[in-house]
């Protein structure tokens, strides 16, 4: 019978970029300054890694398919190395792989990086593609805003609560983030601002505006995982993070082809947090979580989110939110890095990026004004893909 | 009735510019606010006034009308020289039926 | 007998005030004034001669079982293809069965009332029964011109048959000459034509009487036994003419929506003709003439029938739905006059594959999904592996028509970021009556008219326009659903 990888896996070191318009850099640079530093916090040399996943999605501009190029550049000792993709939740995906592999006792030490240089494509925004031949011949166009932007019509409807408060919600989420980013070195937008700028600025897809929308951007992250007893070895003195649990869910249809969704929360954050509190031992997340990093593209996504992980009641994320109950001084500090907004969206990168902002956490690395108080357990959240069409991994990660 | 509120050089100039917007140099930023009693459809444009004559600015970004109900504001933004902003004493915006509503520049930029 | 058995009308909603285009070009030719009254249709930029046949025939249909029809003739001279076959791409938009005949009639703007006498004596002769004949045009004129005025976009469709016809066909009498009023070659974009006044004198006012006194010889009637007489003729002056020349009393002159429409080309005697039958009454005589490299007169008689044809929106309901275009500069982009670049996002490398094209036509041109025998859940696009969780059938589906269902609005909004021609770009969760759900992008709406719950239908639209390789995609948007009364 399984049992999932609950304290099978650690986290032996990570490295993070900045992350931004990285106009001096392309995809091989940026990842060999995460790989760089996160070997250095990982305390080994390069010839101790044994296997590799790498995540990259738009492998048109950034280094082709399969892994080949990437180990070209990383000059690995002839392991294996895997490309992994599942949209936006790629960089989790590498890491997942990575996981397994070390729980599974394949390896001891494995590589999980995640990739993206977007600002090679010459404009701002994702490119439109990536559903194969089909969606040129039929089906819809549609950009990233459009479809979670649908979100909030039948939500406003369900719960009854009226656009302008659902907005006013949005702009507490942004509020909140950009006072995070704004502390934050390897964020790419660094500064406050307040709640009458994100609620008065122009609409992109309603009812979602500039400011509840993130950019797009260039960035690297990576991770080196072992057993816990590895870890322990080699760092007798710190705190060691764990995996307490990664799990992932995959539309299946029923939401875009069968009539029992409703538009207003996705059924794959629902079960794959169930799923991943389940392998973590999590029975209460709104009691035991002490951090969060969720997906937060949108600020429509990131409120919904909070009732889908089953923090917030169902109808009451809007409640938890203007009470600051996910601000950085609050209950369940979210996004306490800056999260999307401030980092832009490297799409193959986020995913670590988010487990990056639990880890320097966790290990108490951050000054003082933007620390966490009592962390032990932390979230992140990984969507790829739109809210009935896509990909939701969640992973727990903790110290004992 | 309509308030106002400017904020020179934001942090919106470099937003609007990474987004994918991509509109640059909007480095003004203005807060239009509704705080009458009625319905009031602001206009994208605005003219401001010294001794010496007026300058009509009409490249304001949104470039369309918004309709503001009581206690809805809305922001428009636009490329401006500070130093030529500093000239000017009155700023007057107009609303779709032509009324005027007239600022003094130093009291509305913050 | 052969005759109509029903008619059907498309006009494309936005209109552009001829005031517009004399603001932006008068400066150029100040003689475009002469036209400045009204406004002209325009057709979106997701439709085309195509499309606008699709909303004619589709609108004609109403209340035919689309299995007795047996032909498609579709009449434009500004084909969207020069070899794929433009009806064949309308046959299965109508849902119209692949073992019919069809042709494309083009060459001169008579090609409608050929593809009309086609039918006609194709029912006659007995060895076809039923012909739904289309015809639309989106004819551009040149900035300055007096044809960039005139000209409007516009369709018609009739069912031809022998049952039940509201409308019986009487005779014809054509005259073809090669008279070269205007003209546009194989590369031509525009119309290139010659002075008005010699048009009028050696054109108009000579081929239409002719034509007419041809067809009322050949009946051994005169023209005061017609009811109406619908004939095509943008010139103002021509028609004083031809109505003094024969005699044509005010009320029996069809109006031709110069002020509404425009000259909508090989379409625009085939929408007059559908207009004109909405108030036709029992036993009248009318006569439809066409005007191009020579003229056509057809007579018909109206028949008690008409009383039961099927209620439809017709020309004159297409007419009331009208939104202002706005702008001449929207109009010149959405025809390709002005170039305008729509981002380099939208610059993908994708290809039609048209094997797939092939093998998804149904599902694409047609909007067939599928219904699961075992539990009935209609689903698009087709599936294998049922939807329903309770379910999860594989292969015991059977096709399942979506284009005619209303469908009820889920979620919605309109996105400022997708550069397209129309932006916003508004697309909307929609699920159908009877079941079926997926995302589709609307058209012929604003965001404003939108909310969760609000009735729509689907409408057959271009999809895409692939400019490096010559390929225009056809597909379906949703619109808000139409009031027929």
């Amino acid at each position: 019978m399984a049992e999932g990888i609950k304290d099978k896996v650690a986290i032996l070191g990570m490295g993070c970029t900045r992350f931004g318009e990285r106009w001096e850099s392309g995809a091989e640079d940026l990842m060999v300054e995460a790989f760089v530093e996160c070997l250095k916090d990982a305390g080994i040399e390069k010839k101790d890694i044994q296997a590799a996943y790498v995540g990259t999605c738009y492998d048109e501009v950034n280094l082709g398919k399969a892994a080949v190029y990437h180990g070209e550049i990383l000059k690995l000792p002839h392991i294996g190395l895997t490309r992994t993709e599942n949209f936006c939740a790629t960089a989790t995906e590498a890491l997942r792989a990575a996981s397994y592999a070390v729980a599974a006792g394949a390896f001891d030490i494995v590589l999980a990086l995640g990739v993206e240089k977007l600002k090679d494509t010459g404009f701002a925004g994702l490119p439109i593609g990536g559903g194969g031949a089909y969606p040129r011949i039929g089906g819809y166009n549609g950009s990233g805003p459009q479809s979670f932007a649908q979100l909030a019509p039948p939500y406003s409807k369900k719960y009854g609560i009226p656009m302008d408060k659902i907005k006013d919600a949005m702009a507490h989420i942004s509020v909140k983030s950009h006072a995070n980013g704004a502390m934050n070195p390897r964020a790419h937008l660094r500064f406050p601002i307040t709640h009458e700028q994100v609620k008065n600025a122009p609409i992109v897809s309603y009812p979602l505006g500039l400011f509840d929308c993130c950019g797009v951007s260039d960035g690297a992250a990576a991770a080196i995982v072992t057993t816990p007893k590895i870890a322990k070895s080699l760092k007798p003195n710190q705190n060691i993070v764990k995996i307490k649990g990664v799990q992932i869910s995959v539309a299946n249809g029923e939401e875009t082809l069968y009539k029992e969704w409703d538009g207003t929360g996705l059924w794959t954050t629902q079960t794959a947090s169930a799923k991943a509190y389940a392998e973590a031992g999590i029975k209460n997340p709104r009691e035991e979580i002490n951090m969060m990093e969720v997906h937060d593209c949108f600020s429509i996504t990131e409120m919904i989110i909070m009732e889908d992980l089953g923090i917030s009641p169902k109808g009451k994320a809007y409640d938890d939110i203007m009470s600051g109950f996910f601000d950085l001084n609050g209950k369940i500090p979210c996004q306490v890095d800056g999260g999307l907004k401030c980092f832009g969206h490297p799409i193959g990168a986020s995913g670590l990026r988010m487990l990056y902002a639990v880890y320097e956490q966790l290990l108490e690395r951050v000054p003082p004004e933007r620390k966490v108080k009592n962390v032990h357990l932390g979230l992140t959240h990984n969507l790829g893909g739109e809210p009935a069409r896509g990909v939701v991994s969640v992973g727990i990660f903790g110290i004992d | 009735m309509l308030a106002v509120k400017v904020i020179m050089n934001s942090c919106m100039e470099e937003v609007l510019a990474f987004k994918c917007c991509n509109i640059p140099n909007q480095n003004l930023e203005m807060h239009v606010r509704n705080i009458g009693d009625r319905p009031v459809t602001v206009t994208p444009r605005f003219i401001l006034e010294n001794e010496k004559g007026a300058l009509e600015c009409s490249h304001l970004f949104p470039p369309w009308e918004q309709m503001l109900n009581p206690g809805q504001a809305v922001a428009y933004y636009c490329s401006m020289d500070p130093l030529l902003w500093e000239q000017y004493e009155m700023l007057t915006i107009r609303d779709k039926e032509g009324n005027a509503y007239r600022f003094p520049v130093k009291e509305i930029t913050l | 007998m052969a005759g109509i058995c029903t008619y059907g009308g498309y006009v494309p909603r936005y209109r552009l005030k001829r005031s517009a285009i004399v603001q932006s070009m008068a400066w150029m030719n100040i003689a475009i004034m002469a036209h400045a009254m009204g406004e002209k249709a325009v057709a979106n930029f997701d439709e085309d001669p195509i499309t606008m046949a699709v909303a004619a025939g589709l609108d004609a249909l109403k209340g035919v079982d689309r299995a007795k029809v047996e032909g498609v003739y579709f009449a434009s001279t500004t084909m969207p293809y020069k070899e794929r076959l433009n009806a064949g791409i309308i046959i299965p938009a109508l849902n119209v069965k692949d073992q019919v005949r069809a042709a494309d009639f083009s060459g001169g703007l008579k090609a409608g009332t050929t593809a009309l006498l086609a039918a006609l004596e194709g029912v006659e002769s007995k060895r076809v029964n039923n012909i739904l004949v289309a015809s639309a045009d989106c004819r551009l004129g040149m900035a300055a011109t007096a044809q960039e005025m005139v000209f409007g976009d516009a369709a018609a469709a009739f069912v031809v048959g022998s049952e039940n016809v509201v409308a019986e066909f009487k005779g014809s009498y054509s005259v073809t000459y090669d008279f070269v009023d205007h003209m546009r070659s194989d590369s031509a974009v525009f119309d290139r034509q010659w002075e008005e006044r010699w048009i009028r004198d050696m054109g108009y006012t000579q081929f239409i009487p002719e034509a007419i006194n041809g067809l009322l010889k050949k009946c051994q009637l005169k023209i005061a036994d017609c009811a109406r007489i619908v004939y095509s003729c943008n010139n103002r002056a021509a028609r004083k003419d031809i109505n003094k020349k024969l005699g044509i009393a005010p009320q029996a002159e069809q109006s031709d929506l110069q002020a509404e429409i425009g000259d909508s080309g090989t379409s625009h005697p085939m929408v007059m003709f559908a207009h004109a039958l909405e108030s036709a009454k029992p036993g009248d005589k009318i006569i439809v003439v066409s005007y191009g490299s020579g003229a056509d007169a057809l007579l018909f008689e109206v028949t008690p029938n008409i009383a039961k044809k099927a209620h439809n929106l017709g020309v004159s309901g297409y007419l009331a739905k009208k939104a202002d275009l706005g702008s001449y500069t929207k109009y010149l982009v959405w025809r390709d006059i002005l170039p305008a670049d729509i981002g380099m996002r939208n610059e993908v490398a994708d290809y039609t594959a048209l094997s797939m094209l092939w093998r998804r036509r149904k599902e694409v041109l047609g909007l067939w999904g599928t219904r699961c025998t075992n539990c009935g859940t209609p689903q698009w696009p087709p599936q294998r592996i049922c939807a329903n969780p309770a379910c999860g059938a594989v292969d015991k589906m059977e096709p399942y028509p979506f284009a005619d269902r209303t469908a009820h609005i889920i979620s919605y909004t309109g996105d400022m970021l997708m550069l397209g021609l129309n932006p916003p770009l508004l697309t909307a969760r929609l699920e159908f009556e009877g079941g079926g759900r997926n995302m589709f992008e609307l058209t012929d709406c604003t965001l404003e008219e939108l909310s969760t719950g609000k009735a729509m239908t689907m409408t057959f639209r271009r999809k895409y326009n692939d400019k490096a390789r010559n390929i225009i995609g056809y597909f379906w948007k949703a619109m808000p659903a139409q009031e027929v009364k």
